[in-house]
């Protein structure tokens, strides 16, 4: 249920931001994307355009808003919960409401203008995939989108962050058939995040080599994780000496992508973009260390042996 | 009655999935049979004794002692038989299981009797989150069966569930009866915050008052009949569930109104 | 100076991954990012061609790139269940290699997006 940006600068009249500040993290969103270009379907650009942002406090994308709902921390599930009632026309009392921190004239006048738009788009960002119920957030948005669809033409589309996560999305999913959160160990992939996803994995303890690329868990995550990165073989490859490589047993430096590496990075609608180098690097791009590393792996003897079974059972 | 005894010798250093150790399986296995069961300790395939110990054979009554916290699959798709574990225990305990009994002295791990048709599992201690849950990607959780923790319980307890019962003794977290379809969720030490969200049908009952969604609308207070039914099934187990008129009412709640949805919540109110 | 002009490069400093930037750089570094936005000139005008790192390190010394390649090989091919993890900051053909090294390492394989 998404679609790509250039769809949306041609036609989606109805821009919601959920949880994110685009003016202060994806500056150019508005004017490139969204609000501020015309179009054969919306001649008159920003004036043919209604913005609507959710957030739980006033950011400096406020201004560009047209409509801004303040809901309360960790109320978001509850209100598109309630907006997906509300959009069915089912009852809600004015005392559920309030608890989200907003008017049932706000509410109402919300779910009129999303019936109402011609093409609608929810924008959400780390306010709401990152707080309290997590995945589940992002759920709802994507359900309430869904569920939109029974009136009018609606999508929903993450605000991805840094670089390139978006193209590890779609390379994982491309391999594997999964998006993240994958485990090899019985020789074809499983997808169940939360048993295979690293932050849980790097708590339980349960890995005895990690190897980074392109990120800084060192920095970021919580003590036990960072604790486990040190206490077994870590490799990191990183344009930086970072906190990570700190911890390392081995790192290798590499071409900073974009900059002096070269290669292909996906924009947060999927769409690949070729990058354009400027600079020379000393150091090797991350593609070549890479393969590197996998060959000098092919070469040992295959420890695999008879091939894995399947974990029996795996669908009731 | 004959037993047969795995008693964990050399601490796995990552996880072992061992869906090997199964009643079925070990029944009609000699010891050595058992012994050289494949395990796999992370990628690498290793015998069954390699890690464990293990006493007796033909026997579908297994006993497992030792901390087994990162031992995965314990009686995946067991269909007799018990499995008695002393010690904690890790993830996807029972799971697809359609039969038999699995004790646990100790806590368990995640998707403790995910997507389970039939039988029972008790832990006596805490369990992880998605009890009786659905697998990503999954419809229906659980099918059928019985799902006894004494301790608290993680997030997502009865995922998507389809039919039978689960009960929490202690406090269960975040999402309890997410997008529940079926069954019986009984929580005698209440829930964080969510509970029921998404419901379709199905029926959570709480000994303590709960933070409700505000989908959820309150329609009455009464003493459902089904319930001094089910206070007897429970009795059984060990399980007190008040329903007597003297003693308090059950307050219902029926949501998730943006499904919609036609779950119930009872919420017990003593009296006085 | 004369500054080499490389028209429509890719910034991939967030997920916008804006395509129209218009990059003066000379040999060492990237002195203008015209209609990049602020977090993109920062991004663009920090980098350096400078060797600012050592080639590689190895358990904290200083060490050769062979030497890191056959030292990262061998750990993880005596893992019995090694990660892989990350892939934000890097480029597709990466992503794609660490995938397939990841399969025939039997490991595990997580980015950014399970946080």
């Amino acid at each position: 249920m998404t679609c790509t940006l250039g769809e949306v600068k041609n036609r989606a009249d109805f821009i919601v931001y959920w949880g994110g500040n685009p003016a202060e993290c994806h500056p150019r969103h508005f004017t490139k994307y969204t609000l501020m270009q015309k179009s054969r379907f919306l001649p008159r650009g920003r004036k043919d355009r209604t913005m609507v942002l959710v957030d739980i406090r006033e950011t400096k994308s406020v201004k560009a808003a047209d409509v801004f709902l303040q809901v309360r921390p960790g109320k978001d599930f509850e209100l598109i919960t309630i907006l997906r009632a509300m959009i069915k026309d089912q009852p809600i009392s004015d005392a559920q409401l309030a608890e989200t921190g907003l008017t049932r004239e706000q509410l109402q006048d919300f779910v009129t203008r999303m019936k109402a738009a011609k093409f609608g788009v929810f924008f959400f960002g780390m306010g709401l995939s990152m707080t309290r119920g997590k995945h589940m957030n992002s759920a709802a948005l994507l359900t309430l989108a869904a569920e939109l669809n029974a009136f009018t033409k609606f999508v929903a589309m993450p605000m991805r962050g840094h670089g390139n996560v978006t193209g590890a999305d779609v390379i994982m999913r491309w391999q594997t058939g999964y998006p993240f959160g994958i485990s090899f160990n019985r020789g074809y992939p499983r997808y169940n995040p939360g048993e295979f996803s690293t932050v849980d994995v790097l708590v339980r303890g349960d890995t005895d080599c990690n190897f980074i690329i392109g990120a800084d868990p060192g920095a970021t995550m919580p003590k036990p994780a960072i604790e486990h990165l040190a206490s077994v073989p870590t490799i990191v490859l990183d344009p930086h000496v970072t906190h990570t490589s700190k911890l390392a047993r081995v790192h290798i430096t590499t071409a900073p992508a974009g900059i002096s590496a070269p290669g292909t990075a996906y924009r947060m609608d999927e769409i690949p973009m070729p990058l354009r180098p400027a600079l020379e690097s000393p150091y090797p791009s991350d593609e070549e260390v890479v393969r590197r590393i996998k060959e000098t792996i092919l070469k040992k003897p295959d420890w695999m042996g008879e091939r894995p079974q399947m974990l029996t059972s795996q669908v009731g | 009655m004959n037993k047969i005894k795995l008693t964990l010798r050399e601490a796995p250093k990552v996880v072992l999935e061992s869906e090997v150790i199964t009643p079925d399986r070990f029944l009609d296995q000699s010891n050595e049979e058992i012994r050289a069961s494949v395990v796999y300790h992370g990628k690498r395939q290793k015998r069954l004794d390699d890690f464990f110990d293990v006493d007796g054979e033909r026997s579908d009554h297994i006993d497992i002692h030792g901390d087994l916290t990162r031992v995965r699959h314990i009686g995946r798709g067991m269909t007799r038989g018990s499995v008695t574990i002393h010690g904690d225990v890790g993830m996807h305990l029972g799971a697809m299981m359609s039969g038999g009994a699995i004790e646990v002295h100790g806590n368990a791990g995640d998707w403790v009797g995910g997507e389970m048709k039939n039988g029972k599992i008790h832990i006596h201690g805490d369990a992880g989150q998605q009890v009786g849950a659905a697998y990503r990607g999954s419809v229906i959780g659980m099918r059928g069966g019985t799902i006894l923790v004494d301790g608290d319980a993680g997030i997502e307890v009865g995922m998507r569930m389809r039919r039978g019962l689960i009960v929490i003794g202690g406090a269960a977290r975040d999402f309890v009866g997410l997008q529940m379809k079926g069954g019986t969720i009984i929580l005698c030490g209440g829930a964080e915050i969510r509970t029921g969200a998404w419901m379709q049908r199905g029926t959570i009952v709480s000994l303590k008052q709960l933070a409700l969604m505000p989908t959820f609308a309150e329609c009455g207070a009464f003493n459902p009949t089904f319930l001094n039914v089910y206070a007897r099934h429970l009795d059984q187990l060990g399980i007190k569930l008040p329903y007597a008129e003297e003693q308090g009412r059950y307050l219902r709640y029926s949501g998730d109104r943006g499904v919609p949805g036609k779950g119930e919540i009872l919420i017990w109110e003593p009296v006085g | 100076m004369d500054l080499k002009v490389i028209d429509n490069a890719t910034c991939t400093f967030c997920g916008c991954v804006c395509d129209d930037i218009q990059l003066h750089a000379d040999e060492n570094r990237i002195h203008q990012a015209k209609k990049a936005c602020v977090l993109g000139k920062a991004w663009f005008l920090n980098h350096t061609a400078e060797r600012k790192y050592p080639d590689a390190l190895i358990d904290g010394h200083e060490a050769t790139l062979d030497e890191a390649i056959e030292a990262a090989a061998d750990h993880l091919y005596k893992a019995d269940m090694p990660l892989v993890y990350g892939m934000s900051n890097t480029t597709c053909e990466a992503q794609r290699e660490c995938v397939e090294m990841a399969d025939h390492l039997g490991g595990l394989l997580d980015s950014h997006t399970s946080l």
